[in-house]
């Protein structure tokens, strides 16, 4: 895949972003509460969170739109505004869109590289890369969802930045066109920049992210790897088949495990690790045929970890009706 | 750069060309009625009212603020068409530093303006000597010196107004908001002078944009009947109100999230 690295010859690696104690209130509504995070270079972070979790805000607090409340945030150690050459250094698509329809695809990209010193030749190399050529000259307000994505990741992408945001960069896209995101934001990753990425959807953020931090109602409710948020979740369940299955769920009911079986006959253990369950069955000369442990899917932690946290929850809105 | 990229958007919308033909056309156009019925109405002039005419002012009056309101439309919405489509986000993203922002869409703007004032200006001087001529009635030289002060002050103070009007644009963030200001702006003493007294009819109403721009731009004819302000005290009223509108408007847009 051609990158905007390709054309430039050399990749800067990216920034680190980081925020302390970020605060975000709308007069009486609080969209971001004493947010702390470290986003680093080189991977890809995913902000998950449902809708209303703030993760927009903290986007366009980043790029300094938005001022914070209370609290900072920082790249590279300095506000955004105040970077030299902002456009060789942070590229953002954000959700709403941010383009005038009147415009033709070429000429909303052409007053944006006018912007940044950038040369006309790289207006038609992003729209090439982002498959708008046969477009280009048509209005944007005529655009599909997914050809407005594909604009604004052009757009992201035009200054070659060492920092890349994206709030919700699949919305409306096809599935090639998710797969080809998923892809763009990995290269980009993988060529030492720092690339963001805000979903709510778990499995898209799965499938992207390598660090996440999740989100719920302003606050941040958990900042890890993906491969720690799925390992670690406190529902970690383990699968048990024995031929000793009554004298092995008594041992585990013994040790404090919860045990329930599932639909094939097999336990289901909680409160005990798999390790532990073998130790058991060891020592009292039980047979295994099968110890699995069950990892959460990062879409079961993150139900977890936002829930009371989630501003409308279904059952609330089941009541107001 | 940022000044290349206010310009580019500029010139990337038809609408820019849309309002530029427009004021053109209808000041003419305007102008042009007016000297039709001062040419055809001749006849039945008094002598008194013969002494006030003078061809200058028909062909610089009326028609210059139609070109002048949609000119302040421009002005209006080089800025809150950037907030009613969100695009303001994709600005500050690419140039972050909000005063170089400002700075450069004032200059584009006043650009704009002043090159469209006077090719109204001169758009409709000419077609009302023209017309005066047909009927055989006084007319003035372009090269003349009262003429050529008159369309060179009519062109300075073109961009006032639609300076004020993209100044109230990031304050107000509505293009049908800042509109109705700067419209407010324009005909509030018109209307309000005969209800106050004369002192306030001296001094404060003529100090209004508007009223100080006519007395900058025929000020110096005496049959416009201009007393006051003087055309120094004019220049001082622009300069204050440009500096107080742009100052809110920087305050209001460097202080305000995007």
């Amino acid at each position: 895949m051609s990158t905007a690295a390709d054309t430039a010859g050399t990749t800067r690696g990216g920034h680190t972003i980081e925020a302390q104690a970020l605060s975000k209130r709308y007069g009486h509504t609080v969209a971001v509460d004493d947010l702390s995070f470290v986003i680093r270079p080189g991977v890809v972070t995913g902000l998950l969170g449902p809708n209303g979790a703030g993760k927009s805000t903290t986007m366009r607090m980043i790029l300094g739109l938005d001022h914070p409340s209370a609290g900072s945030v920082s790249v590279d150690g300095s506000s955004f505004p105040g970077l030299a050459a902002p456009m060789s250094e942070v590229g953002a698509l954000l959700d709403a869109g941010g383009v005038d329809g009147r415009r033709t695809a070429y000429r909303h990209l052409l007053w944006l590289a006018r912007a940044g010193g950038i040369p006309r030749s790289r207006v038609d190399e992003v729209i090439s890369e982002v498959g708008l050529s046969s477009v280009a000259g048509k209005r944007i307000g005529g655009f599909s969802l997914g050809m407005s994505q594909r604009l604004g990741i052009a757009a992201a992408i035009l200054g070659d930045p060492r920092t890349l945001l994206f709030d919700e960069p699949v919305n409306g896209l096809d599935p090639e066109g998710i797969r080809w995101v998923r892809r763009l934001l990995r290269g980009l990753a993988a060529e030492g920049r720092t690339v963001v990425v805000s979903s709510h959807l778990m499995s898209e953020i799965e499938q992207t992210a390598d660090h996440v931090l999740v989100m719920g109602r302003g606050k941040l409710v958990a900042d890890a790897s993906i491969g720690e948020l799925t390992r670690e979740g406190p529902t970690t369940t383990v699968r048990v088949v024995s031929p000793d299955a009554i004298e092995l769920r008594e041992a585990m009911l013994a040790a404090g495990a919860d045990v329930t079986e599932d639909a094939n006959g097999a336990m289901i253990t909680t409160g005990i690790d798999a390790a532990g369950v073998g130790e058991l069955a060891a020592a009292r000369g039980l047979r295994l045929h099968e110890l699995t442990p069950q990892r959460a899917r990062l879409e079961e932690a993150f139900f977890e970890l936002t829930e009371g946290s989630v501003e409308y929850q279904a059952a609330a809105a089941e009541e107001g009706r | 750069m940022t000044l290349a990229s206010e310009w580019t958007k500029l010139v990337t919308l038809r609408s820019t060309y849309v309002i530029l033909g427009l004021s053109i056309l209808l000041s003419v156009a305007v102008t042009a009625l007016l000297a039709i019925i001062v040419g055809a109405t001749w006849s039945e002039w008094t002598a008194a009212e013969r002494e006030e005419f003078h061809p200058i002012l028909i062909s610089t009056g009326i028609g210059l603020i139609v070109a002048g309101i949609l000119l302040v439309v421009l002005g209006v919405r080089t800025v809150t068409s950037e907030y009613s489509t969100g695009m303001i986000r994709t600005t500050l993203t690419a140039t972050p530093a909000r005063a170089g922002v400002l700075a450069a869409k004032v200059t584009v703007v006043a650009g704009v303006s002043l090159a469209a004032g006077l090719t109204a200006g001169v758009a409709t001087f000419a077609a009302g000597q023209a017309i005066f001529a047909a009927y055989g009635l006084e007319t003035a030289s372009l090269v003349d010196g009262e003429t050529l002060r008159t369309l060179l002050a009519s062109s300075l103070i073109a961009p006032v107004l639609p300076l004020i009007g993209l100044a109230l644009g990031f304050v107000l963030r509505s293009t049908a908001g800042a509109i109705t200001a700067v419209l407010s702006l324009i005909f509030a003493p018109v209307v309000l002078y005969p209800l106050l007294p004369e002192w306030w009819q001296d001094n404060v109403l003529g100090y209004f944009p508007a009223q100080a721009g006519d007395a900058i731009a025929i000020g110096h004819i005496p049959e416009a009947g201009v007393t006051e302000p003087g055309t120094g005290m004019a220049i001082v009223a622009l300069a204050a109100w440009l500096a107080v509108f742009g100052a809110v408007a920087h305050v209001a847009f460097t202080r305000r999230d995007a």
